[in-house]
């Protein structure tokens, strides 16, 4: 509650008294009987605020020392401990105000927000000064004062007449209101049950139809990796065959190879045996002829 | 209702008329590094010269002009509630200044460091009536001084003084009619439509100074209006007989003059 209220304040002030009429004249002569108007006044407005979801910085303070000027020691004291609750900034000078009017209810932290009954305030007892005396018995003598007193009155009366008649209305209202309200909530529900099978139906096919296209896909898939796995087998058989075909020319090759190499040296063993028997022979026939010129000598 | 409708009208009016007066960020400079937010109201100053009290008339004149002087602290509550600040309620206000027991001249110019202590407020708002006027059946003239100052520096915050001015309409005759609203105004507090008519000029001079001021730093608006145009230290504030309100800037010494002299 506090703070719906706290958060509504923000946005409404409210109005401190709703007649700026009863303080002006506290304030300029201050007697009881206008200490307790004044009371009056800020309780309505007050209530007034409640009502509207508001509160007004200060009035509960203001308010509370106004009941305590009045005697009201204990209902002033929630009034200024409602003060500190609403708005923490004015503890310190709430705090003087308890001190100066409630000393005794100083630790006394109780706070109440709850509509403040005017009535009550009737029961006070206040001492009017002569001048308000004369002055309440000639307003009351006069026969303008005494017919507007009975026009409020009936005023008054036609009023709480039309509040019953149309709080009366405004039940009836809210009753009827409920029924429809009632029968639609079935209806809706009725409508949503009808709908939440549909869409289970509607899902339950759509989840079937889902599975059946798995499983072809699933077969698609199989039939697409044996294809796959054939066709890599012959590739690789193809490749084995070429593999071995490239070995065997390299064999052959290398076959070809030695036996040139073999000719070849061969060839260079013949080669340098002619050479060995030239060189012989030359051996031979240079001794011969060392030997003629030997003999020759 | 009322409050929302006087305060649009005193906003749209704001706006058009001072469109070359000066911005709040520089007349109030003081008030957003500050950011006061509780305010107490202190009980009117009232300058203005009475007659001596040798008839009725003069007896009702004075207490006329003692409760509208009166009134004018009332006033000043719910413009500074509506702009976010926390006003203290005259009743608690002036329990606190009795057991202060400073003199307006002290409240005004010496230390008051101690109201922050002792009471956590965080500047006081000092009225002044200077004079009253009344230049035809039908009008009425006051000269007010509105001041906020800083309890914590002592630094005045802001400072207005206003020359209100409030025309009724009048019949064929010349005698005043009164308006709907004011006509609702002393049907609801039963005052004599003089005193009436002064307390309708006060509580518009009032909102119109008040609601001028930055809105407190508690509200998400702060800050968001310091280009707009503050109202001028001197200026006059005229209530017409259609209800309209015109605002201009007043010469300091032309104020002076016809405020201070007879």
């Amino acid at each position: 509650m506090a703070t719906a209220l706290l958060t509504a304040s923000c946005y409404n002030e409210g109005t401190l008294v709703n007649n700026p009429a009863p303080l002006l004249q506290y304030q300029h002569k201050p007697t009881e009987a206008r200490l307790l108007t004044l009371a009056k006044s800020y309780a309505e407005a007050i209530n007034q605020n409640l009502k509207d979801q508001v509160i007004h910085p200060g009035q509960y303070a203001d308010y509370g020392v106004a009941l305590a000027k009045l005697g009201l020691q204990e209902q002033a004291n929630v009034m200024f401990n409602n003060e500190k609750t609403f708005f923490p900034n004015s503890t310190k000078y709430v705090e003087f105000l308890k001190r100066t009017y409630t000393p005794n209810l100083f630790a006394d932290n109780h706070f109440d927000t709850s509509k403040i009954d005017v009535k009550a305030l009737d029961s006070i007892r206040v001492e009017y000064t002569p001048e308000e005396l004369a002055a309440q018995q000639e307003l009351e003598a006069d026969p303008e004062y005494q017919k507007m007193l009975k026009l409020q009155q009936l005023e008054e009366k036609e009023a709480k007449a039309a509040a019953v008649k149309k709080a009366r209305e405004e039940r009836a209202k809210a009753k009827k209101a409920e029924r429809k309200a009632q029968t639609k909530a079935r209806e809706k529900e009725k409508r949503e049950k009808e709908q939440a099978k549909k869409a289970a139906e509607k899902e339950r096919a759509k989840a079937k139809k889902a599975e059946q296209k798995a499983k072809e896909e699933a077969k698609k898939a199989e039939r697409k990796a044996k294809e796959e796995a054939k066709k890599a087998e012959i590739e690789a058989k193809k490749a084995a065959e070429k593999a071995a075909a490239d070995a065997k020319k390299a064999e052959q090759k290398a076959q070809k190879e030695a036996e040139k190499a073999a000719l070849k040296a061969q060839k260079e063993a013949e080669k340098a045996e002619k050479a060995a028997k030239k060189a012989q022979k030359e051996a031979s026939k240079a001794s011969q002829e060392s030997d003629v010129e030997a003999e020759d000598e | 209702m009322k409050h929302t409708t006087i305060f649009i009208t005193l906003i749209s009016l704001l706006l058009v008329v001072s469109c070359k007066s000066e911005k709040k960020v520089t007349t109030y400079e003081d008030l957003y590094k500050e950011q006061p937010f509780t305010i107490l109201i202190a009980p009117t100053q009232d300058n203005t010269k009475r007659p001596q009290e040798k008839s009725t008339q003069d007896r009702v004149l004075n207490e006329e002009l003692d409760m509208a002087a009166t009134f004018l602290q009332q006033s000043c509550v719910e413009p500074l509630v509506s702009q976010g600040y926390y006003a203290i309620p005259p009743l608690a206000g002036n329990t606190i200044l009795q057991k202060y027991n400073k003199s307006y001249r002290e409240l005004m110019q010496g230390n008051i460091t101690d109201l922050h202590s002792l009471y956590g407020i965080d500047a006081i708002l000092l009225v002044a009536i200077h004079k009253w006027k009344e230049p035809e059946v039908n009008e009425v003239v006051v000269f007010a001084e509105y001041t906020l100052r800083s309890v914590k520096t002592g630094q005045e915050l802001m400072h207005t003084w206003v020359r209100g001015d409030k025309l009724q309409p009048v019949d064929d005759k010349g005698e005043p009619i009164e308006l709907a609203a004011d006509y609702k105004f002393i049907q609801t507090t039963q005052m004599e439509p003089r005193l009436a008519h002064r307390c309708l000029l006060l509580q518009g001079m009032s909102d119109f100074a008040l609601r001028n001021m930055p809105t407190s730093a508690s509200r998400w608006m702060f800050k968001q209006d310091q280009y707009t145009s503050a109202n001028p230290n001197f200026y006059s504030f005229l209530m017409n007989p259609d209800g309209s309100i015109e605002r201009e800037k007043y010469n300091e010494d032309a104020f002076g003059n016809e405020c201070f002299t007879d």
